[in-house]
């Protein structure tokens, strides 16, 4: 029935903000990461024990002779299923000191089971406790007062009731009972009679309790009691998670933010040091050392000339100076084997060029040398300065390798230079105007010291280069550069940890460079924490790997895999594997995770998958009852959003609202909740 | 001109449903015609339509340009309001058939009703939203709305006139039978503190305590009974008429939802161990009933006189409650009226001074048609009635 009603003004708006936070919320909902194994109480198990301690009530000085026979007792532990009478397991009990005694229980109990547990402490007389929703928080102890209460539960049953409390409602019954009872269950024989009293219905004070547990039931009537704990737990833990996740989605967010805007600018500094390698292009610019030439010869130059201006008096040695903005580069051979005398011939198809940049002495200088190597080639003839001819033969197709050492003072900290070694290959065509082909750089960039900025930055990587060639144009479609390192910043202003160290798995640089000017397109970044970045409410191994795209803004994934503990709550654990990812704008695009939310030796386990639009919660808890939640732009869809009990018996529906719905038994009516 | 199209929306969505009941009716009628073995001889036939609004704040075009059909409370939020005072609004819409016999009348008549009652905190709410302004805490919100549909066949028997002495009395009975179509009544009630930070992991929250009440019908199958008295004495010239209708009447809702929710956005608090718990926002219980509805009492009282072509007289009309307005007090027309007959075209003019109504009708042998209205200038009324009547005898 669609209703559009003037009180959705008021809930909308809470609402509305909640299932935004609750979106997100949702999505810092977690997982238990690989380790998990180690983690105590976490990892899904079913297990669950029982401890307590057991208190005997003692007799007077009259019986003290029971009392010393009791030394000796043993008790036995009956632990049995208080729902269906089972009996389940038995232990003995531990003697701690006279009258008292420990118990542990671990075998043949599921959480969510409702245990009545007898200690037999002479062959007919018990004391006793009843255990509500095992695995919630309620003390196991067994002593007078919990007997009053078990055996009121027990009559309850037996007058035919349907016994529902929960743990906190047990909770406010034994204390009632203690504060009424406080000086007959000191003594056993008192105990005693007052157990019989209770049995036989001769106790006002005992009525009225269990007509409190029959009341009680009746409010919590099919499973509404056990779907609005659960409820419960996940509106908390809920909340815990949005807490949780947000704060830490936040924190690395901005340590990464930091960290990238250093990693951007010095990625950039970086490739404007290395651009004059690249851009004083051997394989293009054949240079000569014509005085009245200009500072280099192109290829197709040398094709167009008819005469070498000035053929070198040393026809062996062989030098070309370049002039490339600021720096000089000289290329040189020996060239020994490549000129034949006797046909006045010239071969450059396969010779080893002496490669460098500026001399030592500058703050960027390049050292190494240049392989040619070509099957095919094609042949020039050319005439020197004494009007001889002499023919030039010239690699068709050029293929080298450029290694070296680089260095620059503005990149590298340490005086040790760093070696390079880029592999040219080049496959062009020389026809009349222009050179046709394509020109690829494969190699590899080592810096083996430290790089500093703005903190300690370790490099090792490997620069790929691969481009276009367009006659004089060089146009390089993009430049990868591996990185494999770690980049320290102290930058990271939101951080509370101001030392966060990340390692970066992988670093993809892509840029472009057109008219000899490089531009940074962007930095693919993949990589994860060292250090955690923590907050002030949460504590524990949280790692955050991320991966993505780095420009301006920050765009990029997480993926967190770890648990941490709230530190007020040291009895709530949150495992998180959630993978963030944003678009293109930063904003949230995905939230994907596993959820398992320990509390109380409660647990909510499932997971989340959820879109600005789409939410889907899947969660099951200790009982085994499943809780679903889908929404579609806010709104809940009625049809996949229940919660089921462990028998797959729907017990509770969720509206387009976000309002639940517990229903009794006969399903006419029941009680409302909001899921927020 | 606006009037007229919503007139024509308003007919439009009627017209499927109308023309369901005119079928309805003809079948009905043909059945009677059939019981009655041909013997009764049926003579007219009237097929109507009233229409009713009313409202203490509004004028009539701006109620015109909200949808008053089903998101009144909805579109209310769009306006701002000038003046603020407790709203009431009443709408009543029925139309149907009458065929007219000798001594016996069958009639189904569809009846739709809708009613809102809102507090003047609730108009400064609307109005804080809708234009903002600077009021942090609005306490005492509060709003009812009932929308109530059902349909009437009423069979009516009519007496033969008996004369003692000068005086001509005749009397009739109806028996009414319901059928419920729609149901629903909702109470809203709330505080909202827009300042106050009560929760800590929100930025900007508010602060809502409220209440809502709702009940609506899920079955379709709702029905009920009632009885329906009338007479006329007329004596020296003087006509003294009364209608007495919805005696005993109720309609039973088979199957109703009822929800009552609590809405507390303080929902943060500490349990044993001083740990946070997040209690829910809104909590509530429902049940799903029957309810039997009891329709109102209403009793029509008339004295005129004729004086040749014209006639005066006073009319006392009270019902038990306004059917828009299930916890409503009772409800009275004191009216004067002026007739003029002119060959059979009747022009009649009325004032309900208790309520300061004027009417104006006109009615000839085929058509009657009436426009009632609290001022003339009709764009700025509060409240409108139309009703249109078409006769034919055969």
């Amino acid at each position: 029935m669609k209703k559009q009603k003037l009180f959705y003004l008021f809930v909308l708006m809470i609402i509305f903000a909640l299932t935004m936070a609750g979106c997100s919320g949702g999505g810092g909902s977690s997982d238990s990461p690989a380790n998990d194994s180690s983690l105590p109480g976490t990892g899904g198990t079913d297990s669950v024990s029982v401890n307590g301690t057991i208190d005997i009530p003692q007799a007077t000085a009259q019986a003290t002779a029971l009392a010393t026979s009791n030394s000796d007792f043993e008790i036995i532990i009956n632990v049995s299923d208080f729902d269906t009478d089972k009996s389940l397991t038995s232990v003995e009990a531990e003697q701690i000191s006279q009258g008292k005694y420990k118990y542990t229980v671990t075998d043949r109990i599921k959480p969510g089971q409702n245990l009545l547990i007898e200690a037999f402490y002479e062959e007919d007389k018990t004391v006793s406790t009843y255990i509500p929703n095992l695995g919630s928080k309620f003390s196991h102890d067994i002593d007078p007062a919990s007997t009053i209460v078990a055996e009121i539960i027990k009559k309850s049953k037996s007058d035919g009731t349907k016994v529902r409390i929960l743990p906190e409602e047990v909770m406010n019954l034994k204390n009632k009972i203690e504060e009424k009872y406080k000086d007959s269950l000191q003594n056993k024989d008192d105990f005693e009679k007052k157990i019989v009293e209770i049995k036989d219905g001769n106790d006002a004070f005992a009525d009225k309790i269990q007509a409190e547990v029959e009341d009680i039931s009746e409010s919590n009537t099919g499973d509404i009691g056990s779907a609005k704990e659960m409820v419960s737990f996940v509106r908390n833990a809920g909340v815990f998670l949005e807490d949780s996740a947000t704060k830490q989605e936040v924190t690395i967010k901005n340590n990464v933010e930091a960290v990238s805007s250093n990693l951007g600018s010095f990625i950039e500094n970086f490739e404007t040091e290395l651009s004059p390698l690249f851009l004083s292009d051997f394989a293009n610019r054949v240079p000569t050392n014509a005085p009245n030439s200009p500072d280099y010869y192109t290829i197709e130059d040398l094709k167009e000339l008819e005469e070498m201006a000035n053929y070198p008096e040393d026809i062996n040695e062989w030098e070309w100076k370049i002039k490339d903005g600021d720096n000089t580069i000289i290329i040189s051979t020996d060239a020994v084997n490549i000129v034949d005398e006797s046909t006045r011939t010239i071969d450059f198809s396969s010779t080893k060029f002496t490669y460098k940049i500026n001399d030592k002495n500058s703050s960027y200088y390049f050292d190494g040398y240049i392989n040619t190597d070509s099957a095919r080639t094609v042949t020039k003839t050319v005439t020197n300065g004494y009007n001889e001819k002499i023919t030039l033969i010239i690699p068709e197709k050029a293929e080298g390798n450029i290694v070296g050492e680089v260095k620059t003072s503005n990149l590298i900290n340490s005086a040790s230079p760093a070696n390079i070694n880029i592999k040219v290959k080049q496959d062009s065509q020389i026809s009349e105007n222009s050179i046709d082909g394509d020109v690829s750089w494969d190699g590899k960039l080592i810096f083996p010291g430290l790089i500093t900025y703005d903190g300690t930055l370790s490099y090792q990587g490997k620069a790929k280069v691969v481009g276009d060639l367009e006659t004089n144009n060089i146009y390089y479609d993009y430049l990868d550069i591996q990185f494999n390192g770690e980049i320290k910043t102290d930058s990271n202003a939101e951080a509370i940890d101001k030392s966060v160290k990340i390692v970066a798995d992988k670093l993809d640089i892509k840029t472009e460079i057109r008219n000899n000017i490089f531009e940074l397109d962007h930095i693919n970044l993949t990589g994860y924490f060292v250090d955690i970045p923590k907050t002030s409410l949460w504590s524990g191994d949280l790692s955050a790997n991320f991966k993505g795209q780095v420009s301006e803004a920050l765009l990029t994934d997480f993926d967190f895999r770890g648990i941490i503990e709230h530190i007020n709550y040291a009895d709530l654990e949150i495992e998180l594997n959630p993978e963030l990812s944003y678009d293109q704008e930063g904003k949230l695009k995905s939230i994907v995770s596993d959820i398992n939310v320990n509390r109380d030796n409660k647990f909510l386990k499932g997971r989340v998958d959820a879109t600005p639009s789409l939410l889907k919660i899947n969660l099951t808890n200790q009982a085994g009852n499943e809780f679903n939640l889908v929404t579609k732009d806010g709104k809940v869809d009625p049809a996949k959003s229940y919660i089921e009990n462990s028998e797959g018996k729907k017990i509770a529906e969720i509206n387009e609202d976000g309002l639940i719905y517990y229903s009794d038994e006969n399903g006419d009516q029941g009680e409302i909740g909001s899921i927020y | 001109m606006k009037l007229a199209q919503y007139i024509n929306i308003l007919n439009k969505r009627r017209v499927v449903f109308l023309i369901r009941q005119l079928f309805f009716s003809l079948v009905m009628a043909l059945f009677i015609i059939n019981l009655f073995s041909l013997s009764v001889k049926a003579n007219s036939v009237e097929v109507s339509n009233n229409y009713y609004i009313s409202n203490n704040i509004l004028s009539i075009s701006e109620i015109i340009d909200l949808n008053t059909e089903d998101n009144l409370s909805n579109e209310l939020k769009q306006l701002k309001f000038n003046k603020f005072d407790h709203l009431k609004y009443y709408r009543n819409q029925k139309q149907g058939i009458k065929f007219i016999f000798d001594n016996f009348a069958i009639s189904y008549y569809s009846n739709n009703n809708h009613g809102i009652r809102a507090s003047k905190q609730t108009l400064k709410f609307l109005n804080r939203i809708n234009n903002y302004n600077d009021l942090n805490k609005i306490n005492d919100i509060y709003l009812r709305e009932q929308k109530i549909d059902f349909n009437v066949l009423k069979l009516s028997y009519l007496s033969e006139k008996y004369e003692l002495k000068n005086i001509e009395i005749d009397f009739g009975f109806d028996l009414n039978y319901y059928q419920g179509e729609n149901f629903s009544y909702d109470v809203y009630s709330a505080d909202v503190n827009l300042k106050n930070s009560v929760n800590p992991f929100y930025e900007d929250p508010i602060q809502v305590r409220g209440n809502w009440k709702e009940y609506y019908n899920l079955s379709q199958k709702n029905n009920g009974f009632g009885f329906g008295f009338n007479s006329e004495i007329y004596w020296e010239g003087i006509l003294f008429a009364l209608d007495i209708d919805n005696i005993g009447a109720s309609i039973n809702w088979n199957k109703v939802k009822y929800k009552n929710k609590n809405i507390d956005t303080e929902n943060v608090s500490f349990d044993q161990d001083d740990k946070i718990e997040y209690n829910s926002t809104i909590t509530g219980s429902w049940i799903d009933f029957g309810y039997k509805m009891n329709l109102p009492l209403t009793v029509n009282f008339k004295i005129d006189k004729e004086f040749d072509k014209w006639n005066l007289g006073t009319k006392l009309k009270w019902k038990e409650w306004r059917i828009s307005d299930l916890t409503g007090t009772d409800y009275l027309n004191q009216i004067l009226f002026v007739t003029y007959n002119n060959n059979n075209h009747i022009y009649k003019y009325e004032y309900d001074f208790k309520n300061s109504l004027t009417s104006f009708s006109f009615a000839s042998n085929y058509f009657k048609c009436e426009l009632l209205t609290n001022k003339i200038d009709i764009k700025n009324a509060q409240t409108l009635a139309l009703k249109a009547v078409f006769n034919y005898n055969f």
